[in-house]
């Protein structure tokens, strides 16, 4: 993948500021959006590709804190670099708490933006990486019947198969089939990867 | 001879060599109080108080002698008790061959004129003493004989011994500092050829050598037919007021400093921020083009535009530091006449750091060719920041609600300017929107107190108004008036 493919996000209400940061970043090869305001991005289309935030904290209207926590209430994970002309202590445990990649003070060495970049760059590929994944493991746990799904759900809990029969009230020949399918379906190779598959949607034993 | 005798508002009364009153008139009957058939046959000594007995026998030595007791003032009493001030005159009575018989006394009741007297001279007292506490003299000029008197204390304060000096016209303007003499001749004379009022202040030079400051005010005196007779005037020594005057003013003015040097230690924070806002671009262009020129085939156009961007930024960050020097660095008043909207643009920009901190949207609404306001430029942008960062702190707990500070400025009267700086904050009570101007009222945690005060005082010195009051919506507006000066076209 070339930095050409990944876009780099200034956020910054000071233009110059804006414009250098624009142009360093884009000097290291990267595609770079800016914008005035955290409104402004917020209420923008959100980038396809990988991508990160290079986010000024102290700005008018909503500051470089707000637009994290907003961000995380809508459920946008792109990961966020603080640059601030001044920072207190205080201010940047919190920002780094709520999960922040760094927090540079202007004016910053070009080395720690970029490395900063690359490292945030990277939790965001790896994000998506993750929940590519997730939306495959949701799409064929979705292609279950529901039968299927119960018994799923009773052999990931460590019941055997007559136990089942026996809850389900079906045969036990029944209950084998249905479970090759599902391992079938869910692409499993043995109980082991279908019980971390089951962990990573969430599916509980009904016994629990 | 009897008619005169009787019809006297004097007493006459006549008394033989023993003491004992032989006639008594209508007068004595008035001033004493006993009629004729009372006293005739008693001794005088029923009008002498107790204290005075003594005063009989030498005066009846005196008449045995042949001698005269003229315009005597002492003290009888009257048949009611009362001690009245009388003026006693005392002559023999002689036989056909000389001899002594008796006396003739012919007494004046002196009490009314003896009161005006000690009354007049208490107030005499009363007024001198006035004078001095005062440190304010008087005097009067007769315009037609040209005489000049001076009170005591107008003596005093022109370091004279009123034993030995006369005060004249002349001697006065003499004393009168060289600098101040033509301009206080002159005034002076206009106002007697107008028959007006006058009021000035000048210097004096004392013959010791010291100098004090006189503030002087006279009115004319016209006699029934309206002719000019005198001037009536006082001095009022205001050296040691003046000097306090300028302690005072000195004082404040180092504590405005003071409150500056402080506001701008509050700000530290903000100011760091906009001055490493320019440094971080002026870096981040700089390490740009580095990496630009390390390509193979540089693009100079963007190059050199990263360069116009640093010398710019570099500007603004020297801009930045100006500013604050500027505002530390003066202490005395200088008023000019000054652009208040750029006045407001610059204060604008060193808060601008403290507005983004706070999460503040500022709006301004300027006036377009306002007329220029006489002013001290440091001590108005004093003004403005305290008030901008008043306004901010205000909106600090006002939580999500949206935080707008506008800045407004609009020409109220042709000759004024007003200047208004309203929040969205948490308003202002009130009850406390006088107090606010109070010295050390605050309603901030570890604030001072001393920010609007010393505002106020500012605002005042310049002959304009500050004020607050409560939006009707959400938080407060905070108004300034300046006189403009419209002859004067920037």
């Amino acid at each position: 993948m070339t930095e050409a493919n990944q876009m780099v996000i200034v956020i910054d209400d000071d233009l110059s500021a804006r414009t250098a940061i624009k142009r360093l970043v884009g000097a290291m090869g990267f595609s770079v959006k800016t914008f005035g305001s955290g409104q402004e991005f917020l209420y923008g289309e959100l980038p396809e590709e990988p991508s990160c935030l290079i986010l000024d904290v102290r700005m008018p209207g909503l500051s470089g804190l707000d637009v994290q926590r907003k961000m995380k209430e809508r459920g946008v994970h792109i990961p966020i670099i603080f640059i601030t002309g001044h920072g207190d202590v205080p201010m940047s445990v919190q920002a780094m708490k709520a999960g922040a990649v760094d927090f540079l003070i202007k004016p910053f060495r070009d080395q720690d933006l970029l490395d900063a970049i690359w490292q945030a760059l990277e939790r965001d590929r790896a994000a998506r990486q993750r929940q590519a994944k997730m939306a495959d493991l949701q799409r064929r746990h979705g292609s279950l019947t529901a039968c299927e799904r119960k018994v799923m759900t009773l052999v990931v809990s460590g019941l055997l198969n007559k136990q089942i029969a026996a809850e389900l009230g079906v045969s036990e020949k029944t209950i084998k089939v249905h479970r090759s399918r599902v391992m079938q379906k869910m692409r499993a190779e043995c109980l082991a990867e279908l019980v971390r598959m089951a962990e990573r949607l969430g599916i509980n034993s009904p016994k629990d | 001879m009897a008619a005169i005798v009787e019809s006297s508002d004097d007493a006459i009364v006549s008394k033989d060599l023993n003491g004992i009153i032989a006639s008594w008139n209508k007068g004595a009957e008035k001033i004493f109080g006993y009629t004729a058939a009372e006293v005739i046959g008693m001794p005088v000594t029923i009008l002498i108080p107790p204290d005075r007995t003594d005063e009989e026998p030498q005066i009846l030595e005196r008449i045995k002698r042949g001698e005269q007791v003229v315009h005597y003032e002492t003290v009888r009493r009257r048949k009611d008790g009362a001690e009245i001030d009388i003026s006693l005159t005392v002559l023999p009575v002689l036989d056909k061959t000389g001899n002594v018989i008796g006396a003739s006394k012919i007494a004046r009741d002196i009490t009314q004129p003896k009161r005006a007297e000690k009354k007049l001279r208490r107030s005499e007292a009363y007024l001198a003493e006035g004078q001095r506490l005062s440190h304010t003299g008087s005097w009067a000029w007769n315009v037609l004989t040209g005489d000049l008197f001076w009170s005591q204390e107008h003596f005093r304060i022109f370091g004279l011994d009123p034993e030995k000096a006369t005060p004249s016209y002349e001697m006065f303007f003499e004393m009168v500092h060289s600098e101040d003499q033509f301009l206080l001749k002159r005034g002076f004379e206009k106002a007697v050829n107008e028959r007006s009022d006058f009021e000035a202040n000048y210097r004096i030079t004392r013959p010791d050598g010291i100098i004090r400051r006189i503030h002087s005010l006279c009115h004319p005196v016209f006699d029934e037919s309206g002719a000019l007779i005198e001037y009536v005037g006082t001095v009022i020594d205001t050296t040691e007021r003046k000097r306090a005057e300028e302690a005072i003013r000195s004082a404040q003015a180092e504590l405005a400093h003071a409150i500056r040097a402080l506001t701008l230690g509050e700000l530290t924070a903000s100011i760091a921020h906009e001055v490493n806002q320019p440094l971080g671009a002026i870096v981040a262009d700089g390490q740009a083009c580095l990496r630009l020129l390390a390509r193979d085939a540089p693009d100079l156009g963007e190059v050199r535009e990263a360069v116009v961007c640093m010398i710019s930024d570099a500007m603004r960050a020297n801009e930045v530091i100006r500013r604050i020097r500027a505002l530390l660095k003066k202490n005395a008043s200088e008023k000019a006449p000054l652009d208040i909207n750029k006045t407001i643009q610059e204060v604008i920009a060193l808060a601008a750091g403290e507005l983004g901190k706070n999460q503040v949207l500022l709006r301004t609404e300027l006036e377009a060719d306002l007329p220029p306001v006489l002013g001290d430029r440091v001590e108005l942008q004093q003004v403005l920041l305290n008030l901008i960062l008043n306004g901010c702190e205000a909106m600090s707990g006002v939580g999500w609600q949206p935080r707008e500070l506008v800045i407004k400025t609009r020409k109220c009267k042709p000759d004024e300017v007003m200047v208004e700086v309203r929040d969205s904050g948490v308003g202002i009570d009130p009850q406390n929107a006088e107090s606010l101007f109070d010295a050390f009222f605050t309603t901030k945690e570890g604030g001072l107190g001393l920010g609007l005060s010393i505002s106020r005082r500012i605002i005042e010195a310049h002959g304009g108004r500050l004020w607050a009051a409560p939006n009707e919506e959400q938080g407060a507006t905070l108004r300034f008036t300046l006189p403009a000066n419209c002859e004067s076209r920037l």
